[in-house]
């Protein structure tokens, strides 16, 4: 059996992005396995919203397809955030090891690896360390303003979030790394007037003073996670009826649950 | 409630049998591990539900968690108090704090639940 599987994946939009997400927590939870990591991103940019969010009342939606983005919900907690020069990754596994059973280790688990991956890319980062103090909860405000206890830093300014959703069996948590300047462009499409979000948040791009870090990234990431998690990944394939399925639910839900309009 | 008369489960939620009424919350383990709880979802009370049906989420700062029903039966009272304020679970996860109550189809459910006993012992594990 793999120790982990890789799925290094193409942008996609909003909605089969999430799609994919959500079948990878469904695999996990009925079938266990080995954990999943992902890294993707999304084409065109997107907003995703956490789980429990208002989306007419968290983001002017108007002006959002106005911009050309997706508005879409994650299955995870957390709040909005705009998905737009960064990386995303998610990891889904079985509760339990190799990442422990509690909330925490878990947070912590990752973000070691996602520490990791950013020192070996030339990026002073840190778990916690957040300089400044906005201790905001409005369920409006932008994810990237929260300073929860695993958030990754560098130079006290935050470059990586997280968020996660708990099964019965499974996990999945969901990160995102700021790769260039483009996600604080959100304020723009918040309500409440949100400002001084740039000041708040740093890029590896302004961290190293080195545009297109992607690649070497995203390889990063793979290296330290299998030295924490069990090695070669192997690369876990979706068959085309599978991919199928995921982009179906993933057409329903654009016009249902992700677009935040109607029932969850 | 008395903590040491409730059984619980696996998934850190308390159960109290209130003369076959099974009174449902999550442990301060939980509220304690989840951090400020900003959102909670239950069903509406009248719906059936089987032993560890999903029956809501639970969602703190950055984390949703789902919530399964320990017991089989019908749902005759959800606590309103929780939904307009969260974080009463953060304060009084044991009393004020409390989800759903169950009218159960078979107590006997209950015996598939950890002991008070064997929930702590199960708790210090988690922190092994």
């Amino acid at each position: 059996m793999a120790g982990w599987f890789l799925i290094d994946d193409k942008p996609a939009s909003g909605a089969s992005n999430m799609a994919v997400d959500e079948f990878l927590l469904k695999r996990s939870e009925n079938e266990g396995g080995a954990p999943v990591l992902r890294l993707y991103s999304f084409r065109p940019p997107a907003i995703t919203i956490g789980y429990h969010q208002d989306a007419e009342c968290a983001i002017d939606m108007a002006a959002a397809a106005v911009a050309g983005l997706d508005v879409v919900r994650r299955i995870t907690g957390g709040r909005a955030l705009l998905h737009d020069g960064e990386l995303t990754y998610s990891v889904t596994a079985p509760l339990g090891p190799p990442f422990g059973q509690g909330l925490a280790d878990t947070f912590l688990a990752i973000a070691g690896v996602i520490v990791s991956a950013l020192r070996s890319a030339s990026v002073t980062a840190e778990i916690g360390g957040v300089r400044h103090g906005s201790g905001e909860s409005a369920m409006s405000s932008p994810c990237l303003v929260s300073t929860s206890r695993h958030e990754i830093t560098a130079g006290g300014r935050k470059i990586s979030g997280s968020a996660q959703r708990r099964t019965g069996r499974a996990f999945i948590q969901h990160g995102s790394i700021l790769l260039r300047s483009g996600s604080e462009r959100i304020e723009r499409y918040l309500r409440g007037g949100w400002r001084g979000l740039a000041g708040m948040i740093t890029t590896v791009e302004a961290e190293t003073g080195e545009p297109g870090k992607e690649k070497e990234l995203r390889g990063h990431i793979v290296d330290r996670f299998g030295e924490r998690f069990g090695g070669e990944p192997e690369e876990l394939v979706l068959t085309e009826a599978v991919r199928a399925a995921i982009e179906g639910a993933a057409a329903e839900k654009a016009t249902e649950f992700y677009a935040g309009k109607v029932e969850r | 409630m008395v903590p040491e008369e409730c059984t619980y489960t696996k998934e850190h939620e308390w159960v109290c049998n209130e003369g076959g009424v099974a009174v449902i919350g999550i442990s301060e383990y939980a509220a304690v591990e989840l951090g400020d709880i900003v959102y909670i979802e239950l069903p509406e009370s009248g719906s059936n539900v089987k032993q560890m049906d999903p029956i809501g989420t639970i969602e703190a700062v950055k984390t949703v968690a789902e919530l399964f029903s320990p017991v089989s039966g019908e749902i005759i009272e959800v606590n309103e108090a929780i939904i307009e304020h969260p974080e009463i679970v953060n304060r009084d996860p044991f009393e004020e704090g409390w989800f759903i109550k169950i009218r159960m189809s078979d107590p006997g459910e209950l015996d598939n639940l950890f002991s008070f006993e064997e929930y702590s012992e199960f708790l210090g594990e988690q922190e092994d």
